[in-house]
Protein backbone atom coordinates (compact mmCIF):
# COMPACT_ATOMS: atom_id res chain seq x y z
CA UNK A 1 0.00 0.00 0.00
CA UNK A 2 1.51 3.34 -1.33
CA UNK A 3 1.56 6.48 1.67
CA UNK A 4 2.55 10.11 1.29
CA UNK A 5 4.50 9.71 4.51
CA UNK A 6 6.87 7.55 2.79
CA UNK A 7 7.16 9.28 -0.44
CA UNK A 8 8.06 12.31 1.75
CA UNK A 9 10.38 10.36 4.22
CA UNK A 10 12.30 9.13 0.99
CA UNK A 11 13.22 12.82 0.15
CA UNK A 12 13.41 14.16 3.76
CA UNK A 13 13.60 11.31 6.29
CA UNK A 14 13.67 13.56 9.11
CA UNK A 15 10.66 15.94 8.24
CA UNK A 16 8.05 16.58 10.69
CA UNK A 17 4.76 16.59 9.27
CA UNK A 18 1.20 15.45 9.58
CA UNK A 19 -0.89 13.96 6.62
CA UNK A 20 -4.70 13.61 6.50
CA UNK A 21 -5.66 10.98 3.91
CA UNK A 22 -2.22 9.54 3.48
CA UNK A 23 -3.58 6.37 0.89
CA UNK A 24 -4.40 9.48 -1.63
CA UNK A 25 -1.97 11.37 -3.22
CA UNK A 26 -4.38 13.65 -4.95
CA UNK A 27 -6.59 13.87 -1.80
CA UNK A 28 -4.17 14.39 1.12
CA UNK A 29 -3.76 17.54 3.44
CA UNK A 30 -0.36 17.79 4.03
CA UNK A 31 0.90 20.12 7.47
CA UNK A 32 4.49 20.73 7.56
CA UNK A 33 5.94 21.21 11.49
CA UNK A 34 8.38 22.45 13.87
CA UNK A 35 10.07 24.06 11.01
CA UNK A 36 10.68 21.40 8.81
CA UNK A 37 10.93 22.96 4.73
CA UNK A 38 7.93 22.07 3.17
CA UNK A 39 8.54 19.52 0.11
CA UNK A 40 6.29 20.46 -3.30
CA UNK A 41 3.69 17.88 -4.83
CA UNK A 42 5.48 17.54 -7.72
CA UNK A 43 8.55 16.36 -6.05
CA UNK A 44 6.16 14.10 -3.57
CA UNK A 45 4.63 12.69 -6.79
CA UNK A 46 7.86 11.53 -7.91
CA UNK A 47 8.61 9.43 -5.29
CA UNK A 48 5.09 8.27 -4.81
CA UNK A 49 5.55 6.86 -8.47
CA UNK A 50 8.28 5.58 -7.66
CA UNK A 51 6.89 3.19 -4.97
CA UNK B 1 -58.17 7.60 90.27
CA UNK B 2 -59.88 10.45 88.22
CA UNK B 3 -61.37 10.86 84.48
CA UNK B 4 -61.22 13.91 82.63
CA UNK B 5 -64.65 13.74 80.28
CA UNK B 6 -64.26 15.74 77.36
CA UNK B 7 -67.81 16.46 75.48
CA UNK B 8 -68.29 16.21 71.66
CA UNK B 9 -70.91 18.73 71.83
CA UNK B 10 -68.24 21.62 70.62
CA UNK B 11 -66.82 19.70 67.83
CA UNK B 12 -68.29 19.64 64.86
CA UNK B 13 -67.52 18.05 61.62
CA UNK B 14 -66.76 20.67 59.19
CA UNK B 15 -65.63 20.48 55.62
CA UNK B 16 -63.09 22.95 54.17
CA UNK B 17 -63.62 24.24 50.90
CA UNK B 18 -59.87 24.30 49.41
CA UNK B 19 -61.16 25.67 45.91
CA UNK B 20 -61.83 28.30 47.05
CA UNK B 21 -61.11 29.12 50.89
CA UNK B 22 -57.36 28.38 50.75
CA UNK B 23 -55.06 30.53 48.71
CA UNK B 24 -51.42 30.20 48.43
CA UNK B 25 -49.38 27.97 48.75
CA UNK B 26 -49.40 25.26 51.52
CA UNK B 27 -46.11 24.13 53.18
CA UNK B 28 -44.77 20.43 52.83
CA UNK B 29 -45.46 20.02 56.56
CA UNK B 30 -48.75 21.24 56.60
CA UNK B 31 -49.60 18.19 53.83
CA UNK B 32 -49.10 20.73 50.90
CA UNK B 33 -46.23 20.64 48.19
CA UNK B 34 -45.19 23.96 49.15
CA UNK B 35 -45.13 25.18 45.46
CA UNK B 36 -48.05 26.58 43.82
CA UNK B 37 -48.00 24.92 40.52
CA UNK B 38 -46.01 22.91 37.65
CA UNK B 39 -45.58 22.19 33.79
CA UNK B 40 -47.49 19.17 32.37
CA UNK B 41 -44.81 16.56 32.09
CA UNK B 42 -42.90 17.43 35.14
CA UNK B 43 -42.40 15.94 38.18
CA UNK B 44 -41.99 16.36 42.11
CA UNK B 45 -38.62 15.86 43.80
CA UNK B 46 -37.62 16.69 47.06
CA UNK B 47 -35.12 19.33 47.38
CA UNK B 48 -34.85 19.22 51.13
CA UNK B 49 -36.43 17.66 54.06
CA UNK B 50 -39.58 19.76 53.76
CA UNK B 51 -39.19 21.06 50.07
CA UNK B 52 -40.74 19.81 47.34
CA UNK B 53 -40.01 21.37 43.72
CA UNK B 54 -40.90 20.71 40.26
CA UNK B 55 -38.66 19.19 37.36
CA UNK B 56 -38.91 18.36 33.98
CA UNK B 57 -38.57 15.10 33.63
CA UNK B 58 -35.87 14.15 31.78
CA UNK B 59 -33.16 13.57 34.27
CA UNK B 60 -30.79 10.71 33.18
CA UNK B 61 -32.20 10.30 29.66
CA UNK B 62 -30.24 10.33 26.73
CA UNK B 63 -31.51 13.50 24.82
CA UNK B 64 -29.67 13.88 21.84
CA UNK B 65 -26.53 11.91 20.04
CA UNK B 66 -24.08 13.20 17.84
CA UNK B 67 -21.64 11.05 15.58
CA UNK B 68 -19.17 11.09 13.23
CA UNK B 69 -16.95 8.71 11.67
CA UNK B 70 -13.84 8.80 9.38
CA UNK B 71 -12.12 6.31 7.16
CA UNK B 72 -9.06 8.31 6.14
CA UNK B 73 -5.38 7.47 7.38
CA UNK B 74 -3.84 9.98 9.25
CA UNK B 75 -0.23 10.01 10.24
CA UNK B 76 1.90 12.31 11.99
CA UNK B 77 6.08 12.34 13.21
CA UNK B 78 4.46 16.21 14.97
CA UNK B 79 5.91 16.36 18.42
CA UNK B 80 3.26 18.68 19.80
CA UNK B 81 -0.78 18.36 19.34
CA UNK B 82 -2.84 17.84 15.59
CA UNK B 83 -5.80 17.25 14.62
CA UNK B 84 -6.83 13.67 14.12
CA UNK B 85 -9.74 14.71 12.07
CA UNK B 86 -12.10 13.35 13.97
CA UNK B 87 -14.78 15.80 15.86
CA UNK B 88 -18.15 16.12 17.15
CA UNK B 89 -20.43 19.48 17.31
CA UNK B 90 -23.49 19.02 19.57
CA UNK B 91 -25.92 22.20 21.26
CA UNK B 92 -26.79 21.20 24.83
CA UNK B 93 -30.45 21.82 25.52
CA UNK B 94 -30.16 23.09 28.68
CA UNK B 95 -26.99 24.45 30.74
CA UNK B 96 -27.18 21.29 33.95
CA UNK B 97 -27.09 18.79 30.95
CA UNK B 98 -23.58 16.67 30.62
CA UNK B 99 -22.15 15.24 27.71
CA UNK B 100 -20.27 11.68 27.45
CA UNK B 101 -18.33 11.94 24.55
CA UNK B 102 -16.54 8.83 23.29
CA UNK B 103 -13.64 8.27 20.54
CA UNK B 104 -12.24 4.75 19.31
CA UNK B 105 -9.89 4.19 17.13
CA UNK B 106 -7.05 1.89 15.37
CA UNK B 107 -3.27 2.71 15.50
CA UNK B 108 -0.03 1.90 14.32
CA UNK B 109 3.44 2.73 15.37
CA UNK B 110 6.57 2.06 12.59
CA UNK B 111 9.06 2.27 15.49
CA UNK B 112 9.99 0.36 18.75
CA UNK B 113 9.50 2.76 21.76
CA UNK B 114 7.40 5.38 19.88
CA UNK B 115 5.02 7.07 22.58
CA UNK B 116 2.05 8.97 21.64
CA UNK B 117 -0.39 11.38 23.25
CA UNK B 118 -4.01 11.79 22.79
CA UNK B 119 -6.63 14.53 24.73
CA UNK B 120 -10.18 15.68 23.88
CA UNK B 121 -10.13 19.44 23.25
CA UNK B 122 -12.95 21.25 23.90
CA UNK B 123 -14.33 24.25 21.84
CA UNK B 124 -17.05 26.80 22.90
CA UNK B 125 -16.75 29.44 20.82
CA UNK B 126 -13.10 30.74 21.52
CA UNK B 127 -12.74 29.09 24.85
CA UNK B 128 -10.85 25.68 24.29
CA UNK B 129 -10.37 23.53 27.27
CA UNK B 130 -8.23 20.29 27.66
CA UNK B 131 -10.54 17.62 28.66
CA UNK B 132 -8.66 14.68 29.26
CA UNK B 133 -5.63 13.13 28.10
CA UNK B 134 -3.28 9.86 28.23
CA UNK B 135 -0.33 7.89 27.07
CA UNK B 136 -0.18 5.12 24.65
CA UNK B 137 3.69 2.70 24.10
CA UNK B 138 3.49 -0.13 22.13
CA UNK B 139 6.21 -2.07 22.44
CA UNK B 140 7.91 -3.66 18.99
CA UNK B 141 8.03 -2.09 15.63
CA UNK B 142 5.16 -2.30 13.88
CA UNK B 143 2.53 -2.27 16.52
CA UNK B 144 -0.86 -2.54 15.81
CA UNK B 145 -3.55 -1.17 19.00
CA UNK B 146 -6.74 -0.02 19.17
CA UNK B 147 -7.55 3.49 21.45
CA UNK B 148 -10.17 4.99 23.08
CA UNK B 149 -10.85 8.02 25.15
CA UNK B 150 -14.37 9.00 27.18
CA UNK B 151 -14.84 11.52 29.01
CA UNK B 152 -17.87 13.08 31.14
CA UNK B 153 -18.05 17.09 30.40
CA UNK B 154 -20.61 19.71 31.89
CA UNK B 155 -19.89 22.24 29.38
CA UNK B 156 -22.82 24.31 30.84
CA UNK B 157 -23.97 26.26 27.92
CA UNK B 158 -26.41 25.90 25.31
CA UNK B 159 -24.25 27.30 22.87
CA UNK B 160 -22.44 24.89 20.24
CA UNK B 161 -19.76 22.82 21.66
CA UNK B 162 -17.28 20.87 19.81
CA UNK B 163 -14.94 17.76 20.48
CA UNK B 164 -11.77 17.61 18.92
CA UNK B 165 -9.66 14.51 19.09
CA UNK B 166 -5.83 15.12 19.36
CA UNK B 167 -2.72 13.48 19.23
CA UNK B 168 1.05 14.00 18.94
CA UNK B 169 3.84 11.57 19.21
CA UNK B 170 5.45 12.41 22.62
CA UNK B 171 8.53 10.28 22.07
CA UNK B 172 10.34 8.03 19.69
CA UNK B 173 11.39 8.38 16.21
CA UNK B 174 8.57 6.54 14.05
CA UNK B 175 5.58 7.21 12.21
CA UNK B 176 2.14 7.11 13.99
CA UNK B 177 -0.89 6.21 11.83
CA UNK B 178 -4.38 6.45 12.79
CA UNK B 179 -7.17 4.85 10.79
CA UNK B 180 -4.68 2.24 9.33
CA UNK B 181 -5.25 1.37 5.84
CA UNK B 182 -8.13 3.38 6.17
CA UNK B 183 -9.84 1.66 8.85
CA UNK B 184 -12.21 3.40 10.63
CA UNK B 185 -12.59 5.66 13.90
CA UNK B 186 -15.67 7.01 15.03
CA UNK B 187 -16.63 10.00 18.09
CA UNK B 188 -20.08 9.80 19.44
CA UNK B 189 -21.21 13.19 21.93
CA UNK B 190 -24.31 12.05 24.03
CA UNK B 191 -26.02 14.70 25.64
CA UNK B 192 -27.71 13.06 28.83
CA UNK B 193 -30.08 15.07 30.99
CA UNK B 194 -29.50 16.45 34.49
Amino acid sequence: MKRVSDAIQKINPDAKFTIQNNLDFDNCEIEWHEGTTPISLEDIRVEWDKL
Amino acid sequence: MAFATIGTRGIQAQSVDLSSKVTGTLPVPNGGLGIASGTTGQFLKFTGTETLASAADNAGKILQVQSSIRSTETVTTNGSYVDTGLSVNITPSSTSSKILVMIGHGMNYTSSGTEVQFRIKREIGASVTELTKFVINLDGQGSTGGSSIMVLDTPNTTSQVSYLDQFYRSNGSGNVYLCVNNSSASITAMEIGA
